[in-house]
């Protein structure tokens, strides 16, 4: 049971987006997809969507290729919180949020008690009157992140098949604090059985929360190992072509670029 | 009171009308059983001339925007204008018979006024004198006023007359244009199949743009400099919302004529310079002796 | 259940049962009351059963029953069908656009719809003048497969990877209405007078053509498409996520775009062709439903067919009560209400955040 990109390869006109990647997302733990600007990372999360059809290569989800499932049926098997919303109307925060129901569970106090259960665990329950579009960029991300988790709760409750959850750089626009509380939200869903793919820029954040790594590099899938294996010094200066140490503080990891201005192979091999 | 004079004089002369209708083929297709019409609703200025003409005003309920002649009409209920009259506004009115011109519509509203049991005739058009007495008899036989609408038929023809044998004395034509309209620098002349053109027909004038187009058409400076009119005629309600003389003189695509500069603009009352309807003669007149000049003068009778 | 939960429930409650037929019958009223608006003075209950026991008998009706099933009824059944009809359409495409300024208008619908009709009356020529029945036909037809085919081309045009690029379907309605201007100016240029009068009566925008023999026609191609948007008012507030978002939530995206624009190609067409050109009402009252009670579509698209009938019976008994016994065409009269309208509203608009 898995959700997987089978050789998969995008283009977007002449440029290779995705080159014959094969990924598998497995459910019950978090894969982090990792790699510099342009290197198709979004690319690759919106194809285990659905959002993007592959070039060649198929997208399956336990075995079936994404192609033959229509929307709604995917809808129940995985949500996915975007990197930015495009309401251009007053919408009410309640409102967005209960757009991840299904069905009659909208009408009835279950619909309702859903999105209250998730607007509190995305801390946004003091907001559900507000117009959405008076929301600062953090408070609008978290929204988005209760209409996944509705969505997800929906998804959870057809027995025996693993429900996914998509997030294209959740962390960008929060604060500390609430970067912690969806960690840990996302964490508790991994502990419930579902499979989580998420898009990071933040190593330390990487190496903390992920239980395997997939890294991209113009297109390629160039590892994918346990965090452990793949976020090593050598790997992600090559990934990222500048040196990056690792090093511990208080018995957890922390990576972060060092200070010596970025030269390329060839300056470092000359030094 | 005012209805039972009327009545009388009108079944007085039914049967002779009736046949004389009848004998020139203009009788309308339904028998007057149903009386002498006691309310009447027009829609066309020229109509309603008419029906005043043949001595009917006083039955008059309601007439259009068309209809401003004579002044006391003005004071009638309007019905809007006559290409778009309201069913409803008509019916309130509680018209026996609606005499609308060739143009009175849209044609649904007639259906249900028709439908409502008003009856709704319409008059052919009229290009020429002959034009113009069929519309008159067949008003007079709407109205069982036939003896009436053949006297004012009779004396139109002797005033046309008049004005014919007056124009016998001349041996050119002059030459006229009708100007329409002068909007965002675009000048609209009348063509041929225009009531403008026919006027000046009846006057023995050419319209310049007779052979150029139909209807009403935008010309440019080179077309109105390439056939020179002797003289410009409009209606002098829209001379008047132009700016007059002075407006037309500062139009580059006029200001280059030698009608225009030297002043050769006539505006005249728009429904009796194209109503075709019974002062139709008097219009004639006034624009031949404009066009022609003071050596226009008729023969007193 | 928690005391919010079950508060939320009960105006839920309201909305999906309430709501409804309160609206109805405001509008059942409004009828009723536009049916006393008229130059014909007259009793209108007397007046019904009168119409109504002629209608049983199988007798002609005449005089007042006459006025009001023959010329009131119709017109006013007609003025809330084309209301309704502009309303849920201007809804339907502010949500497919994502912008609240949309309407049938800017994406060119109803410019095809126009150019048709004067093509009609223009190159119709004889035909129009053969009967009043083909001059009660040949034009709205002809206007309906003008907006049709705008539609339809604006939609290839559009079209992408089974689905609508929305900036490039604005773009060509801009471009569709150049085309239309041109194509009227052409036509115009080549009218005669009695052709450009037929042609002014009719752009701008009147009920008076309403009866009887068209009636059934408008109300089944009006209702059709306006059940069909209900029908996807839930998706709709899904799509306004964005469309990549609406997907992620289960709504087929292409089809739904599809369904949408068929269904107001359908109804614009319809109540454009019969009635002319009536503008603001496709782009003023969802507005005013929005401000009210809120943006979701499952209560803005009711509403906005509820308030586009109502307005629209308000403003034709306003035109035919200020020119009483003529009547001010309606598209004039929403003309001059709209224009300041519109102007607030953009001003309004300006100074949003988003």
């Amino acid at each position: 049971m898995t959700l997987e990109l089978d050789q998969v390869t995008i283009r977007y006109g002449a440029h290779m987006a995705l080159r014959e990647v094969h990924l598998k997302i497995q459910p019950g733990e978090v894969t982090a997809i990792l790699g510099p600007n342009g290197s198709g990372k979004s690319t690759c999360l919106k194809a285990l969507s659905g959002e993007l059809r592959p070039g060649d290569g198929r997208v399956l989800l336990d075995g079936m290729d994404l192609a033959g499932l229509a929307p709604e049926a995917l809808a129940t098997r995985r949500a996915v919180m975007p990197q930015r919303d495009e309401l251009a109307f007053a919408f009410r925060v309640e409102e967005v949020i209960g757009l991840g129901l299904f069905g009659r569970s909208r009408l009835c106090g279950n619909g309702r008690e859903a999105v209250l259960d998730a607007a509190s665990r995305a801390d946004v329950a003091g907001y559900l009157d507000r117009n959405v579009l008076t929301l600062s960029g953090g408070e609008r991300q978290r929204v988005a992140f209760a209409r996944a988790l509705v969505q997800l709760e929906a998804a959870r409750r057809t027995p025996g098949k693993a429900a996914y959850l998509l997030l294209d750089e959740p962390t960008s626009s929060l604060d500390l604090a609430h970067v912690a509380i969806l960690l840990h939200e996302a964490r508790r869903l991994v502990d419930g059985g579902v499979g989580v793919a998420c898009v990071l820029h933040d190593l330390t954040l990487a190496a903390r929360f992920a239980d395997r790594a997939a890294l991209f590099r113009r297109g390629e899938l160039i590892a994918h190992a346990p965090v452990r294996e793949a976020l090593t010094e050598t790997k992600l200066t090559t990934l990222y072509d500048i040196p990056v140490r690792a090093g511990a503080l208080a018995g957890e990891a922390v990576i972060y670029p060092s200070h010596q201005r970025g030269r390329g192979a060839l300056a470092r091999a000359a030094e | 009171m005012l209805r039972g004079f009327i009545t009388r004089r009108v079944l007085a002369r039914v049967l002779l009308p009736v046949a004389l209708c009848t004998a020139l083929g203009l009788a309308p297709t339904t028998a007057l059983t149903q009386g002498a019409p006691d309310r009447i609703v027009t829609a066309g200025g020229d109509v309603t001339e008419i029906v005043h003409a043949l001595g009917m005003a006083g039955s008059l309920v309601g007439v259009d925007t068309t209809s401003y002649y004579p002044d006391a009409v003005r004071d009638l209920p309007q019905i809007g204008y006559m290409r778009s009259l309201s069913a409803e506004g008509i019916l309130a009115l509680k018209p026996d018979l609606l005499i609308g011109s060739i143009n009175a519509g849209p044609p649904p509203v007639l259906a249900q006024l028709r439908g409502a049991g008003v009856r709704v005739e319409t008059l052919p058009d009229a290009e020429d004198l002959d034009g113009i007495a069929a519309k008159i008899a067949a008003v007079g036989a709407l109205l069982g006023r036939n003896a009436e609408a053949d006297a004012v038929v009779a004396t139109i023809r002797a005033r046309m007359a008049q004005v014919d044998k007056a124009l016998d004395r001349f041996s050119h034509h002059p030459r006229l244009a009708f100007l329409l309209d002068l909007r965002e620098g675009v000048v609209l002349m009348a063509g041929r199949k225009t009531a403008a053109d026919g006027i000046f027909r009846m006057i023995r004038a050419d319209n310049v743009f007779h052979d150029t187009h139909e209807g009403y058409k935008a010309i440019s400076a080179e077309g109105m400099l390439a056939t020179a009119p002797d003289a410009i005629i409009l209606m002098s309600s829209r001379l008047e919302a132009l700016g007059g003389l002075a407006a037309l003189q500062a139009n580059p695509v006029l200001s280059r004529l030698p009608a225009v500069i030297e002043g050769r603009v006539l505006g005249m009352d728009g429904i009796l310079l194209l109503g075709f309807g019974p002062r139709t003669p008097a219009a004639a007149e006034e624009l031949a002796r404009f066009a022609y000049g003071p050596d226009f003068a008729q023969e007193q009778p | 259940m928690t005391p919010a939960a079950m508060r939320w429930t009960w105006w839920q409650g309201v909305e999906t049962i309430g709501a409804l037929p309160l609206g109805l019958l405001l509008l059942a009223v409004a009828m009723l009351g536009s049916l006393h608006v008229g130059a014909v003075p007259l009793d209108v209950f007397p007046a019904l059963k009168q119409g109504l026991a002629s209608l049983l008998a199988g007798d002609r009706m005449t005089g007042e029953p006459y006025v009001l099933y023959q010329i009131r009824l119709p017109r006013v059944l007609f003025g809330a069908l084309v209301g309704a009809a502009l309303g849920a359409s201007g809804a339907a495409l502010q949500a497919l656009f994502r912008n609240p300024l949309a309407d049938p208008v800017l994406i060119g619908i109803s410019g095809g719809a126009t150019l048709g009709a004067v093509a009609a009356i223009v190159l119709g020529g004889i035909l129009i003048h053969l009967s009043p029945f083909w001059m009660a036909w040949t034009v709205p037809a002809t206007a309906f497969i003008g907006a049709l085919a705008a539609t339809l081309i604006i939609v290839q045009v559009g079209a992408r990877r089974g689905g609508l690029d929305v900036t490039v379907v604005l773009l060509a309605g801009i471009a569709m209405n150049s085309i239309v201007m041109a194509g009227i100016g052409i036509l115009t240029y080549v009218a005669d007078d009695q052709q450009l009068r037929g042609l002014t009566f009719w752009t701008m925008g009147s009920l008076a053509l309403a009866d009887w023999t068209v009636l059934p026609v408008l109300a089944l191609v009006i209702t059709l498409p306006l059940l069909l948007l209900l029908t996807r008012a839930e998706a709709l507030d899904r799509y306004l996520l964005g469309e990549a978002a609406a997907m992620h939530v289960g709504v087929d995206v292409p089809r739904l775009k599809w369904a949408v624009v068929l269904a107001v190609a359908l109804a614009v067409g319809a109540a454009v062709s019969f009635s002319g050109a009536i503008g603001f009402v496709g782009l003023v009252v969802p507005h005013l439903v929005r401000l009210v009670f809120g943006v979701r579509n499952r209560v803005v698209l009711p509403g906005s067919m509820l308030l586009g009938a109502l307005v629209m019976l308000g403003a034709d008994a306003v035109g035919r009560i200020l020119a009483s016994p003529a009547e001010i065409p309606v598209g004039l009269v929403l003309g001059t209400v709209g224009g300041p309208f519109f102007f607030y509203l953009v001003i309004r608009q300006r100074g949003r955040a988003s």
